[in-house]
């Protein structure tokens, strides 16, 4: 993702490039950011690929308007979100559930069983079923290194609500997953 | 044998939903009973299972290929946006073009009308009476309250501007003159001849008185008269 963010800050060439110039900054700074929460909700990187691109292309184009550039990232986090919820509800929640099912599209390391697949997999589904507010939460807590105070400030809510909702949303996720804590997998 | 003591709020003792005391009654209980510390356990794996698994599911990197993609694509976003503001310039240029040439056509054609005054033979009322009302007291009085439904004072100055103005008192005839002209009842000739007539010196020839004669010369000579 350094080769997107050392391309962008080459390609500069508009008719108002210190504009473009902070944009590509901008997304030097959140390279993945948009992919990833775009796979948390496809789970799916081809899909997540292109919900990441148009979101994007988006803020590309609507970057001036942007009052306060600070909130840059949370204004793509909520792009790439509802683009990837549309896509999905343009497909088909079944048809959507079956594709994941059958893609396996998280990607298994050589150390992971054919027990932790699966669990994922339910895992995955669980976090499917959550409360669109819960679930925001724990995909972009789940995001390499964004604490509470973080996810607080790209959904632009209080740090307290964020804590909230994580903490239900990961007991939801643990009761609907109570049937496979018998057969906990070790990994 | 099954401990059911905190069977119901193990998930909430494993995610941390629980009060500090509740929890540490529930530690040294753990500490006694293998069962409960067993499905504590358990239920903490699956909790770290849990977040393992979100985290595989945002984890990851784009292919290659994404970068060059989303390179093309904004280059291809600044080509369209600059033919959009292109197309757009050229609406503008020919709608403002459009406007200056109504506008410089407006001017002629009302150039036109100004040019060409006639005098007004749609009279509402006989001649003389509307001498008679157009004395000034009326005028003012019609300037302060003004008819409704007449056209406004600013049509009033623009229907003005465009007749002959007549000095006072000869309004009746300046309208009897021109309906005789539209209507043919006089001849353009015979208007100059008595204009010619106006101007002409008037000639006054000296008046002539014959002498009168006496009959009788001697009654004239005696110089006595008698009345």
């Amino acid at each position: 993702m350094d080769a997107l963010s050392a391309s962008l800050a080459g390609s500069g060439v508009s008719v108002d490039d210190s504009l473009e110039r902070e944009f590509e900054q901008r997304l030097a700074d959140c390279p993945t950011l948009a992919y990833r929460v775009a796979l948390g909700v496809l789970h799916n990187t081809a899909e997540a690929e292109d919900v990441a691109q148009e979101a994007m292309l988006r803020a590309y184009r609507n970057f001036n308007r942007l009052r306060d550039r600070e909130r840059f990232r949370g204004w793509l986090v909520r792009t790439a979100w509802r683009l990837a919820l549309d896509r999905i509800r343009a497909a088909g929640r079944r048809a959507r559930r079956e594709y994941a099912a059958i893609e396996g599209t998280w990607e298994v390391g050589a150390e992971n069983t054919a027990a932790f697949r699966e669990f994922e997999g339910h895992v995955a589904r669980a976090v499917d079923e959550l409360p669109e507010k819960q679930r925001v939460v724990i995909v972009l807590a789940a995001i390499e290194g964004y604490n509470t105070r973080e996810v607080a400030s790209l959904l632009d809510i209080p740090e307290g609500t964020v804590k909230s909702r994580l903490f239900l949303a990961r007991k939801q996720l643990a009761k609907s997953l109570k049937w496979l804590v018998k057969d906990i997998p070790n990994r | 044998m099954a401990c059911e003591r905190y069977s119901e709020s193990m998930t909430d003792l494993a995610a941390g939903d629980v009060s500090p005391r509740r929890e540490r009654e529930f530690l040294l209980h753990a500490g006694e009973c293998d069962v409960c510390r067993e499905a504590y356990s358990h239920a903490r794996e699956v909790f770290s299972a849990l977040d393992r698994s979100v985290e595989k599911l945002v984890a990851g990197e784009p292919s290659p290929y994404f970068a060059a993609r989303l390179r093309g694509r904004i280059a291809e976003e600044r080509v369209s946006t600059s033919a959009r503001w292109n197309s757009w310039a050229l609406v503008a240029a020919g709608a403002l073009a459009t406007i200056v040439l109504g506008l410089i056509l407006v001017s002629r054609l009302s150039l036109r009308t100004n040019s060409n005054p006639s005098v007004t033979t749609n009279a509402p009322a006989p001649a003389l009476e509307l001498e008679r009302n157009m004395t000034p007291q009326n005028l003012s009085r019609r300037r302060q309250n003004p008819t409704p439904g007449r056209p406004s004072r600013a049509a009033d100055t623009e229907r003005l501007s465009q007749e002959v103005l007549v000095p006072g008192g000869q309004l009746a005839a300046a309208l009897q003159l021109g309906d005789a002209v539209n209507g043919g009842g006089m001849d353009g000739e015979q208007l100059l001849a008595a204009q010619n007539e106006l101007t002409k010196k008037l000639e006054i020839k000296p008046l002539e008185i014959a002498l009168l004669e006496s009959p009788n010369p001697d009654a004239a000579g005696n110089g006595s008269t008698r009345f």
